[in-house]
Formats: structure tokens, C-alpha cells, sequence
């Protein structure tokens, strides 16, 4: 028989109470500690899922697992390679955000993105030849997350790109993302102006290589420790990257000072980190990526292992269901613009970034960043309750990454499906914002919401891969 | 996204503030209401980096020469002086800005089950949201850590079984589903009557069940301690007895629990074995309680507890009613006292006709009548009229939860009843209807008032 002496049930218990409100006052009548939960009904039909997944005996231990894996996973950037060689690409093969789709399917961004890459792969003479190439289907488009990799925004990966390389040591696992080229006009937001493709070749001839060489002299670099340090300053990982962008350049400049090259090809490196303050977030990405694949294909499990959107579609992986992607309309953020554009500017959801936010950061780690509180409504206090909303939908509390005006209370980790569609609460999620015109590039930032049917619809997958076993 | 300036004279305002920072989502913001004012046009208010410079010059404004800490300030418009429009750029630069938008469920304060539990230290979890939603409750219960009482009914079977066997090796106790009665360290959780805390702990499949036996042991002046509901399902070879298992155990290891009751209606063959191989394993004795006569159970229960059970009071109606000539109709809130009469009545070989008004097709859609008597008045007033019913007997039970004062609902309807009226009063002396005076409300309407159910259905054949 099992002990039950620490069990406080029989003496003084506290009591919380969902359902009927009639109850719990004839508790407080009777003096006892009684916390009502607000519940709600959960959306039309979704009962008999959740009732499914509750009675499924394999799912709070598989979640367990899965939140745990995701927590212990430790990646670290171990160099610079070439996306060709490492993700198996031929010049017209290319890599895109979110679940896949078609060149006829894709947004603004996205195009302008592939568009770009086309010209840099030498495959297009100009802009009006790389779109009839699209136009006539002689492209193939992969996601990224199907090749272990993810890309900010358009998340376009082309074969001679240069890509972070991510070693999990713990899983044994390798993730990769490209690199990130700054603010304004950029491939990833869909510009392919000269101007971006002089950048992305800058980068492939110097600083991949100085950056490859500068990571073999320093060694596997850590990223969740420096994330655990930027949370203590001010970033939260996915719209504000300043801090960790700050703390790698500081960490790295005496190792890539070493590199065999000029010193103003050095100071253009220097420069270059220097004036983005996202720098930093394509380590970070592959990083969320890395831990959230230690998670998946966990049998009976309900957490999240993926939330991405292709600029048409937002979609999700969930662990107990594979590589299925559950996709609805991507919504089309709303927050703050750049002086000259407008909400009609602004093009649905984009990006794998949203990595971030499967990883318990970004968005469930507003509290860490008072700089932009603005994006949540302009106060500390609603960021704060942004992320004690989160607490809600997650399975653990992450004690690597801690946020410093909670006490150091450990994020909000790995989102379970079944909350989210119990409590309608949907995931809070920061994000850049492109121009909807292929070509336009960043036009802002904010927030924007995943539509509910995603989560709805893996929980019908679970549960019924719970009933078939 | 450019405002239209017409043929209107446009002022062009253009300035560098120096060394003036604020963050860029501050300024983006400020920006963003600055377009909003109808006199405005263009506005750029930025950090002076090389980008925006260059994004103020497309926009065809004559930037002077500055550093990337300095603060541009660029706008157009066509009032005669753009001091007002200046004026509103210091406000929105040094007052804290507004809200961006608020978002639909942006500012919900739900808090789940499974948060509450955590965020509280809760140790139970009271479940009684509608049935088809109680099972991911009770779930997110057990994940939190506690112990689930489950009021709702319709759970399926399935359901009970799963949430039972996550609980078990976790230590925890699935009460339910229907579990309408648990008493801990003598609070009363759903129904359940005002007693003294005692040496007696109660495990019991039966909600109105566990009352009657927590009444008349109260008339024994025996206190209950704990009452450990189960649901009427835990004690077939469907669920196993797996809550009945893991309660007797809880309450073996009580240091305060002398005695215990075991309130059970039919067990399962397979189940009744592995109780007694764990009975036999306990230290404190367990009195086994059938439902098919609680009374007498609980004397037996009494008796282990170094006590007995007393003369039970009855309430003499006040006025003579006819002999009993027919039928007997029995009008019944509680399940479990609905099926004891009617045993009892046919062991006595006696016609009776025994409703449960609390089961499930009675109740869809209205309030239990432990609550509210409304369908039981329409019943009552039937039976007034149909001379073919020889006597009546009605379940009347008190305490946390119930019916605020059922005498006086039910008074008028009972004297408009030629037969004999015989009313199981299942209360304590302390119960917040205040039990005498409902006894004496009864007997005056002509009704007698037993506090056992099975007495009251006895007097009610043998008359």
C-alpha cells in the first residue's frame, strides 16, 4: 500500500474548485481555503478530444518526457558550413519557413525572398527572369523544419548560403539556420535589391568563413547559457536580441580578432554584428529548434515540438503525432510600423522564429523585457501578465532560462496542446513584420495570434492515435 | 500609405534633437499616432541612424548632418505654424504613450484547474463542471498533484478507469465520478451533514448512503472524521475497487480512525477479493455496510466503535390520517435510499412502487431535488389525488448543500394527502436547516418523521 502520511487530504486541505460555484461557497461557509478556477467551455466539439487525451494513460508521463528533453537539451554553435554541402541542396533547391506550400501559394515575402535567392544562386539574370523561372515551376521548395534547420521571416535557404551548425551533444542532433543580414531591406523580409545581394555575398566570402574560424578557435559555443544571461538583460529572444547579440560579439571578439584576414575586413565583421541587434537571433533559433526536436515523436504526448508560418499558413507539429503539420490562415500581426507604412502594408505571419515561443522565449518571456513592452499594451504589468498566462499552457517551468522580475521564475516551457484548447489561451507570439509587396522588406514589429484550429486539430490526432494503439 | 497634401501650402518641419534616445518601439509608436492626426503628414520621428536618414530624404525631407544618437524630427503640415503639431510631439516624447490595441483575451484572468492547484498548494480538486468536460478536469488535477473529487456525473466508465489508474501509482484518490458526499477532518465537500469530528472514517460508494449512516451515528453522539467518497461504479469489476483499495488505506494509516465503515452496494466477485486480501492486511477494523440496510449496518459499525446505536427519536404526525388501504408510493431524492425501501418493502412482500427522482432521466436539464422539490410537489399532488395509493414515503435530506427549508416546500402538498405520510428526515441536530424544527413542520403537516430510512419504510408496510 502506497504512504499516504505526507498527504495533507485529511488534515486542513487546501481546495480548488472548477464547476459550480454553489459548492465551493458551502466550503467557505465552513472556513476552508477554497480557489475557484475560472472555467469555461472549451470550443464547440472539443470535448470528446480532450476527454480522450485525458483518459489516454500514456500522456502525462510522455509530456513529462517531452518537456524534460527539451529543458536538459544543451546545443552549442560548433561552426559556419555551407547549406549545400550540410542540408543536401542543388542551386534551384530552396528552403522556406513554416509548413510546406507552393510558389502559387506563397505571400509577397516569401517570393521576393526566393526571388533573391535565385540571383545570388547565379541562376537568374535579373529579378524578371528569377520569377518566370518560379512562374513556370522550375523550383523546388522544401521547409526548413523538414531539413533540421529554421529561417527568421521568408526563412529562404539557398545552397550557397552559409549556415550556423548546432550540436546537441545530450540528443546527439545537428540543427541549422542561415545567417541573419540585418534590419530594413533584407532577403528574409523579401527584398532582393542589389544592395541585399552584395550583402548575402559579402557574408558567404567573409563572414562565414571568419565566424567558422572564429568558433573552432574559441570551441562549441553555449547559446542556452548566453540566452540565460540576455533574459537577465533585457531581451526576450525573438524581437529583442540586442543584450545576447551584445554578449556574443563580447565573448567572440578576441577569437575572431585571430582570423587571418585584414584588419578592416575585421572591423567590417565588427561593424557589421555591431549595427544588428538581431544579430544574434539565427544561433539562437537553431538552438530553440535543436531542443524542441529532443522532444518529438513521443507517443501519447501533447506538447508542441513546432509552430511556424509560411506567410500563408500557420502550422504546428505537435510530439505524439510526428511530422504531421495542423495548419490554419496565418494572421496578420498587428503592432508597430516603420515611419511611411501602414496596417495595409503589413503581410500575414511569416518566419520559423516562432521557434522562440516553442522553446518557452519570445513572447512567454515578455516579463524579461520591459524595452519593448510597448508591443503588449505598454506596461510592465500587462507583459508580466502575458507570461503568467503562458504558466496556463505549459507543461514545466525552464530552470536554465529564469526572468529576473519574477523571481526568478523559470519560463513558461513546452506548450500542451490540450491546455491550450481547454483554456483558450492561445500562444503568445512576437514577431517582425514584412511588406506584403514582394521587395518592400521590414515594415515593423508586434504580436500576432496562431489561429485556434491548429492546436484543435492535433488534439484530434493525439487523441486518436491514443484510441488506435 | 502617403497622405495625399493636395494643393494646400505645406510647412516642412525637419529637426535633429541631440543625444535624445528613445528605444525604437517607442518611437515607432509615436510615430504611428502622430499619422494619425489629420493635420499631420508624413511623420518620422526616429533614431538619426544612416537608415532613417535615408528614408526621411526619400520622403523628400532636408535632413542636416547628425549622429545616429541624435533624434530626428520630420513632419508636414498646413496649419500656419506647426506648433501645435510640435507641441503634441513633446507630449507623446515625454508622457508614457497609450495602449497599442487590446486584444481579445488579452486581459483574461482564467486560471486553469491545474494552475490553481499549483499556484495555491491545493491538495483537492472540486470537480462539477458539466460530465463531458469533467474527465480533462480530473486529469489536470492528477497532473497537478492533487486528488480529485469528481461531482459531475455522466463519466463514462472508460474514463473512471483510466483516471483511476493514472491516480493510483501517483498516491492519489479519484472521488467519483457522482460523488456527492466527502467529509474531511470534518468539512463537508458537496452534501454532507453537520457532525462532530470523531474516531469513525467512512468509505462509502453511496453519496446519501454515507448520510445516513453519518446521521444516526451523530445520534449516537459517535463523531465522523472522514468520509472517502468513491462513486457507485468503483466497486465493480469494471473499476476494480481501485478508489475503495487506496481510501481504506489512506484512512488505515490515521492514527485518529478507530473504526471504519465501508458503504457498498453490489461488489464485483473479483473486486470482493482483493478486498479482503487487503482487509486482512489492515489494522483497524472495517465494518461493512451494505446499502440494502444502512440501520442496521451502522449498529454494527456502532458496536465496533465501543458504542451502540440509541433509541432513534420519531415525530408523531399531529393528526389522524385514514388507514392505509393500498399501495405504497415511495417519492425519492436519493438513489440509495430508493433501492433500500424498496427492498425492504418487498422482503415485506408489499406493493410498492419506489422512484428515484435524483436518477438521470429525471434530472436533465433541472436542478437535483435534493435542491429543489418542484418535480416531487407535481408527484406529490398526484398521488393526493389517486385514492388507489395506501401510503407515501418521502426522503428528506439536510445539511451542507441541500434544499434551505424543504418543510415548508413540501408542507401543503403533504396535507392534501388522504394516506399516511412517512418522511426519512436524514439530518443532524447541527445541520443548517435547523432539524427539529423541520421534523416538527413535517409532523404537523401529518407526516411521521423517522431519522432511518429503513425504520420509515418498515412502519410504512407493517401499518
Amino acid at each position: 500500500m502506497k504512504a499516504h502520511k505526507e498527504s495533507r487530504l485529511l488534515r486542513e486541505p487546501t481546495v480548488a474548485a472548477a464547476g459550480v460555484r454553489l459548492l465551493s461557497d458551502a466550503l467557505r461557509a465552513q472556513g476552508i481555503a477554497v480557489i475557484d478556477a475560472s472555467w469555461e467551455p472549451p470550443p464547440e466539439g472539443a470535448a470528446p478530444s480532450l476527454s480522450r487525451v485525458a483518459a489516454d494513460l500514456r500522456r502525462l508521463e510522455a509530456n513529462e518526457r517531452a518537456v524534460q528533453a527539451m529543458i536538459e537539451s544543451k546545443p552549442e554553435v560548433v561552426g559556419v558550413t555551407t547549406a549545400g554541402d550540410a542540408l543536401g541542396l542543388e542551386p534551384r533547391q530552396f528552403l522556406h519557413s513554416g509548413p510546406p506550400l507552393t510558389w502559387e501559394e506563397a505571400s509577397g515575402p516569401l517570393r521576393g525572398a526566393l526571388v533573391g535567392a535565385l540571383l545570388l544562386e547565379g541562376e537568374a539574370e535579373s529579378p524578371a527572369d528569377a520569377w518566370e523561372i518560379c512562374e513556370r515551376d522550375r523550383i523546388e521548395l522544401f521547409p526548413c523544419h523538414s531539413r533540421g534547420a529554421v529561417g527568421p521571416m521568408a526563412g529562404v535557404i539557398s545552397a550557397s548560403m552559409p549556415v550556423y551548425e548546432i550540436r546537441d551533444e545530450v540528443n546527439n542532433h545537428v540543427t541549422y539556420s542561415n545567417l541573419n543580414e540585418g534590419l530594413g531591406k533584407v532577403l528574409r523580409m523579401g527584398s532582393y535589391s542589389n544592395e541585399v545581394i552584395k550583402r548575402l555575398r559579402w557574408m558567404k566570402t567573409n563572414l562565414a568563413p571568419i565566424l567558422d574560424d572564429a568558433f573552432k578557435r574559441h570551441g562549441p559555443f553555449d547559446v542556452r547559457a548566453l540566452l540565460a544571461q540576455s533574459l537577465q538583460m533585457g531581451d526576450e529572444g525573438h524581437n529583442r536580441n540586442r543584450a545576447g547579440s551584445a554578449l556574443f560579439l563580447r565573448e567572440m571578439a578576441a577569437h575572431i580578432a585571430q582570423c587571418d584576414y585584414t584588419n578592416s575586413e575585421i572591423a567590417q565583421v565588427f561593424q557589421f554584428i555591431d549595427g544588428n541587434e538581431h544579430f544574434v537571433l539565427n544561433m539562437v533559433m537553431p538552438t530553440a529548434k535543436a531542443a524542441a526536436d529532443a522532444s518529438r515523436d513521443i507517443p501519447g504526448s501533447t506538447m508542441v515540438v513546432a509552430m511556424a508560418r509560411n506567410g500563408t499558413e500557420f502550422g504546428i507539429q505537435v510530439s505524439g503525432a510526428g511530422d504531421q503539420w495542423f495548419t490554419g490562415p496565418a494572421n496578420t500581426p498587428s503592432g508597430v510600423l516603420f515611419p511611411g507604412f501602414s496596417d495595409v502594408d503589413i503581410n500575414p505571419d511569416i518566419g520559423d522564429s516562432t521557434i522562440m515561443e516553442t522553446y518557452g522565449i519570445g513572447g512567454f518571456a515578455m516579463a524579461c523585457a520591459p524595452a519593448i513592452v510597448r508591443f503588449v499594451g505598454g506596461s510592465a504589468d500587462l507583459a508580466h501578465q502575458k507570461t503568467r498566462q503562458m504558466y496556463e499552457i505549459t507543461l514545466a517551468e525552464n530552470p536554465y532560462l529564469q526572468i529576473p522580475s519574477m523571481d526568478f521564475r523559470g519560463t513558461p516551457t513546452g506548450i500542451d496542446v490540450a491546455k491550450v484548447v481547454s483554456t483558450r489561451i492561445l500562444p503568445a507570439i512576437n514577431t517582425g513584420m514584412a511588406g506584403k509587396e514582394a521587395g518592400t522588406g521590414q515594415v515593423g514589429a508586434g504580436l500576432v495570434q496562431p489561429p485556434m484550429s491548429c492546436f484543435e486539430q492535433a488534439l484530434v490526432a493525439v487523441a486518436k492515435s491514443g484510441f488506435e494503439k | 500609405m502617403l497622405h495625399t497634401e493636395g494643393r494646400i501650402d505645406v510647412i516642412q518641419h525637419v529637426e535633429l534633437r541631440e543625444g535624445l534616445y528613445r528605444d525604437s518601439v517607442t518611437l515607432m509608436l509615436l510615430s504611428k499616432v502622430l499619422s494619425e492626426d489629420p493635420k499631420i503628414f508624413q511623420p518620422i520621428v526616429a533614431m538619426a541612424t544612416t537608415l532613417n536618414i535615408e528614408l526621411a530624404q526619400s520622403a523628400g525631407y532636408e535632413v542636416p548632418e547628425g549622429s545616429n544618437t541624435d533624434l530626428l524630427i520630420a513632419f508636414r503640415t498646413d496649419e500656419d505654424s506647426p506648433h501645435r503639431c510640435l507641441q503634441l510631439v513633446e507630449k507623446l516624447l515625454n508622457e508614457p504613450l497609450g495602449l497599442v490595441e487590446t486584444r481579445e483575451g488579452a486581459d483574461r484572468t482564467a486560471t486553469s484547474l491545474g494552475r490553481t492547484i499549483k499556484d495555491y498548494g491545493a491538495e483537492v480538486a472540486l470537480i462539477s463542471v458539466p460530465g463531458e468536460h469533467a474527465a480533462y478536469q480530473a486529469v489536470e488535477a492528477i497532473e497537478a498533484g492533487a486528488h480529485p473529487l469528481i461531482f459531475s456525473d455522466n463519466v463514462s466508465i472508460e474514463s473512471e478507469l483510466n483516471l483511476k489508474k493514472l491516480a493510483e501509482p501517483l498516491g492519489l484518490i479519484v472521488m467519483g465520478p457522482d460523488c456527492g458526499t466527502v467529509i474531511l477532518d470534518g468539512v463537508g465537500l458537496g452534501f454532507a451533514n453537520v457532525t462532530a469530528v470523531g474516531p469513525i472514517g467512512l468509505v462509502s460508494a453511496s453519496g446519501t448512503g454515507a448520510q445516513q449512516v453519518l446521521v444516526l451515528c451523530d445520534q449516537a453522539a459517535v463523531g465522523v472524521r472522514h468520509v472517502l467518497g468513491l462513486g457507485g461504479r468503483d466497486l465493480t469489476d469494471d473499476i476494480g475497487g481501485i478508489s475503495a483499495l487506496t481510501a481504506l488505506g489512506i484512512l488505515d494509516e490515521d492514527p485518529a480512525i478507530e473504526v471504519i465503515g465501508l458503504i457498498a452496494k453490489r461488489i464485483g466477485p473479483v473486486t470482493q477479493k482483493s478486498l479482503e486480501g487487503v482487509l486482512s492486511n489492515m489494522t483497524t477494523p472495517v465494518v461493512q455496510i451494505p446499502t440494502e440496510d444502512l440501520t442496521s449496518g451502522t449498529a454494527r459499525l456502532l458496536t465496533a466503535a465501543r458504542s451502540e446505536l440509541p433509541e432513534l427519536p420519531v415525530w408523531k404526525p399531529t393528526r389522524a390520517r385514514r388507514k392505509r388501504t393500498g399501495r405504497l408510493v415511495g417519492l425519492f431524492s436519493g438513489g440509495t435510499l430508493a433501492l433500500e425501501s424498496q427492498r425492504i418493502a418487498e422482503a415485506a412482500g408489499w406493493e410498492a412502487e419506489i422512484v428515484d427522482l435524483g436518477a438521470d432521466e429525471f434530472t436533465i436539464g433541472r436542478p437535483h431535488p435534493m435542491i429543489d422539490n418542484t418535480l416531487r410537489l407535481e408527484r406529490l399532488d398526484e398521488v393526493a389525488k389517486d385514492n388507489s395509493v395506501g401510503a407515501v414515503l418521502i426522503d428528506v435530506v439536510l445539511g451542507h448543500g441541500a434544499s434551505a427549508d424543504p418543510a415548508t416546500e413540501l408542507e401543503s402538498a403533504i396535507r392534501k394527502i388522504q394516506a399516511p405520510v412517512f418522511v426519512s428526515l436524514i439530518g443532524t441536530r447541527n445541520d443548517p436547516q435547523d432539524r427539529d424544527k423541520q421534523a416538527n413542520a413535517f409532523a404537523q403537516a401529518g407526516a411521521e418523521v423517522f431519522l432511518s430510512n429503513a425504520n420509515a419504510t418498515r412502519a410504512a408496510v407493517i401499518q
